[in-house]
């Protein structure tokens, strides 16, 4: 017992000894999430500059126009007489976005006949685009109900029931635990998930891979190579307790982000979460030559880690084997199972598979740590 | 010339002695690649599991279900006897959202109103939430014309009068640039270059600041015949010819296997995009290791600027939407400029006029290198700054 404390005392030490390593361990993590945080917490576009082309110029288009300046997506900044000043408008990105109200549009709609009005959004950006479709499809949904109420009225059904006919089926479409679909909501959680991997896996990488490449490894051949795996491994998971707390329960507060999980089963969750990486960390890092080499090989893979585990682009639209090779990744089912838990609210119970895939991933990584750090410690 | 070579001969003889160099240009690049191309190998999402819990249970419920079906993103998967079954199938992920059709549906629209229909989407995956919602959003529309049509025309109106009442205003949807919403097309053409500028400093700071680290800033120096200046060229010349090729490697993954659209009337405006950002993030590293004089720090700030350089360059957040403090920031990032030109450039096939202002502000990232190469100079002279950790 006495020096198996006196391992984590020297892991402990070299650690706290090495700014280079304490700035990948805690920095990193630290100013990642915030800088993160701060980039993405808008959530949404909001009052984004759109043209209208108004070739109708009636009341009915005028009312048009005053719906899309009163969405919060979209600001109507300009309003021109021709598509051609519209498309100006948009090559010198003063406006994002084009919407076009035909000639003939009230007198066509007033006779009950149908208009068409066509929307241009700018598809390069994917939330500038869903933005100005979402905004321009609500507000003219809405616009053609009054319409049909006024016609219907016109036929001679009383208002009450005009109303009543002109949605037939009265529907509520709600998006769950994200109603604004926030973009800070949606991707923070996984973002903050593989912050704490590479944080890890770069961070024991320099830890260990400065001991290899300075033979540091006298000091510890009176322990057994399962000794050492324990005490480091001890190690790392007490430090990443109280990071662990700031990363996902203080950051978490401070931006907003939902908490609807129970705390119970989260840190049952992230216990082989942590260990997962910790002995993935410890596998890895056995093999660094040299202290600067995690960086050089796990920097690049950031945010190819994020996109393999789903969050972004869907599973579904991926390559399956692809997809489930990404599963030797912890952050892929702790993002899974996270996300589930804490945004979504569900249990444990609900996420049994990603918790005993990332138990299985501590067993594996944990036998190659061991193979690794027994090779590693040959080196005095 | 001939330091000059033999200074380029110099670096060529370490790059192949060090297998971590070759792992990093060559083969971490060529492999993320690949990954994306597996990643984005369907282009859209379709059938996407959802759950219908219909109460009602008449010819025109099931017509709503049918509708839900057969649209384009999503598919009816489960049939649930009970909205607890429904949301049990949700909370293990299995299924994305939850129509719930309350009994009396077809009653109701027969009698004149009242009926409703609610739909639940699973919000916890932004993509495919928005995708679902369009889809349960189009369908709920269309079925509702529908009914309308129906009851005008029962009611003696002529059918295509009362189809074109039920649906006065239509949207035509016109998504310049990616027509088919592609979330690939936006997404790709800004990891693969993220790969690049990621893999470009941090070998820039590799190799120069490994001649500090083991102390061999002097012969470096001496071979080149003493100028810091032709010594650094020399010595990122066969990288920039390595970063040319996996771009080119690259672009030939976009633009021939993955489909990108490609606009550009010239693609030289395009090409002075992609190298002049190589050498901006090269400037960059240079900078960082000439200041810091630490391999392992410089390689940290390098990682770390280039890593976000991807959410400040406003492709997936766009600037008007950020704080004006961060848009601000994104100014002084290079891959801003480079998202900027390629949007204009590949996206949109604007004029090559509108991104001159774009590349003179990754011209001015590459010069201001200029005034630390001094430093640098005085770094490798200076055993002081060898070998610090």
């Amino acid at each position: 017992m006495k020096n198996f404390l006196n391992i984590i005392g020297r892991e402990y030490r070299a650690i706290f000894k090495d700014e280079g390593a304490l700035l990948v361990l805690i920095g990193a993590l630290v100013i990642y999430s915030a800088l993160y945080g701060f980039i993405y917490e808008p959530e949404v576009v909001t009052e984004m500059p759109i043209a209208v082309v108004d070739k109708d110029n009636t009341p009915t288009s005028r009312s048009l126009i005053t719906m899309m300046d009163a969405t919060q997506q979209t600001k109507v900044c300009y309003d021109v007489q021709t598509l051609d000043e519209g498309k100006a408008l948009f090559y010198d990105h003063k406006v994002l976005g084009v919407m076009l109200i035909p000639d003939g549009f009230e007198q066509t709609t007033i006779s009950g006949q149908q208009s068409h009005v066509s929307v241009y959004a700018d598809g390069s950006f994917f939330l500038l685009y869903s933005s100005m479709l979402s905004s321009s499809a609500n507000v003219i949904i809405e616009k053609g109900q009054q319409i049909q109420i006024d016609n219907l009225t016109k036929l001679g059904i009383d208002p009450t029931q005009a109303k009543l006919l002109s949605k037939p089926v009265d529907y509520k479409i709600e998006i769950l635990y994200n109603p604004y679909s926030g973009y800070a909501t949606a991707l923070l959680p996984a973002v903050l998930i593989v912050i704490l991997q590479q944080v890890i896996l770069i961070g024991i990488g320099i830890v260990m891979g400065t001991r290899n490449e300075f033979r540091q490894w006298g000091e510890y051949q009176k322990h057994s190579t399962t000794k050492i795996l324990a005490g480091q491994y001890l190690t790392y998971f007490t430090l990443y307790i109280p990071l662990v707390i700031y990363l996902l329960w203080a950051n978490y507060k401070y931006f907003g982000y939902p908490m609807n999980g129970n705390i119970v089963d989260e840190i049952l969750f992230l216990i082989p979460y942590l260990s997962s990486i910790i002995f993935a960390g410890i596998a890895f890092g056995g093999i660094m030559h040299r202290r600067e080499s995690s960086i050089m090989y796990l920097a690049v893979f950031s945010v190819f880690f994020i996109m393999i585990s789903g969050i972004s682009w869907p599973k579904e639209g991926m390559n399956e084997l692809f997809y489930y090779s990404g599963k030797i990744l912890p952050s892929s089912s702790a993002i899974e199972g996270w996300v589930s838990m804490r945004t979504a609210g569900n249990t444990l119970q609900d996420v049994a598979h990603q918790w005993v895939t990332l138990w299985i991933l501590t067993g594996v990584y944990g036998i190659l740590a061991f193979f690794s750090l027994r090779q590693a410690r040959k080196r005095i | 010339m001939r330091p000059f070579r033999a200074s380029i001969l110099r670096e060529i003889r370490r790059y192949g002695r060090d297998r971590l160099l070759v792992i990093v240009t060559v083969i971490i690049p060529v492999i993320m690649a690949l990954g994306y191309i597996a990643m984005f190998a369907k282009g859209t999402v379709h059938n996407l599991p959802i759950a219908v819990y219909d109460a009602d249970n008449t010819p025109t419920s099931r017509q709503l279900v049918n509708m839900l079906s057969s649209s384009p993103t999503i598919f009816v998967q489960i049939n649930a006897a009970s909205i607890d079954e429904a949301q049990q199938e949700m909370a293990k992920g299995k299924i994305n959202a939850i129509i719930n059709i309350p009994q009396g549906l077809e009653d109701k629209i027969l009698a004149g109103g009242g009926a409703q229909v609610a739909a639940y989407i699973n919000g916890t995956y932004i993509t495919k939430s928005a995708l679902i919602q369009r889809d349960i959003t189009t369908v709920l529309q269309a079925f509702n014309i529908g009914i309308e049509t129906k009851i005008l025309s029962a009611k003696g109106t002529p059918e295509l009068q009362s189809y074109q009442m039920a649906y006065p205003i239509v949207m035509e949807k016109h998504i310049l640039f990616n027509p088919f919403g592609s979330y690939s097309y936006y997404l790709l053409p800004g990891l693969m270059p993220l790969i690049l500028i990621i893999i470009v400093i941090i070998t820039t700071v590799y190799v120069i600041g490994s001649e500090l680290r083991y102390s061999t800033a002097p012969d470096w120096l001496q071979t080149a015949g003493g100028s810091v200046t032709r010594a650094l060229i020399a010595k990122l010349l066969p990288y920039l010819a390595i970063f040319l090729l996996l771009t080119i490697f690259f672009n030939t993954i976009l633009y021939r296997f993955m489909g990108l659209p490609f606009r550009a009337s010239d693609i030289a405006s395009l090409a002075m995009g992609s190298i002049l950002s190589i050498l901006a993030y090269m400037s960059l590293g240079i900078i960082f290791i000439a200041v810091t004089s630490s391999m392992r720090f410089a390689l940290s700030l390098g990682a770390a600027v280039s890593i976000a350089s991807f959410s400040f360059a406003g492709l997936t957040f766009p600037h008007v939407a950020m704080y004006p403090v961060i848009a601000w920031i994104a100014k002084f990032i290079p891959f801003t400029y480079y998202i900027n030109i390629f949007v204009e450039q590949s996206m949109r096939g604007a004029n090559p006029a509108t991104t001159l202002l774009d590349l003179g502000c990754l011209g001015l990232f590459v010069i201001a290198v200029i005034p630390f190469i001094p430093l640098l100079k005085k770094r490798c002279h200076n055993p002081k700054f060898y070998g610090r950790l």
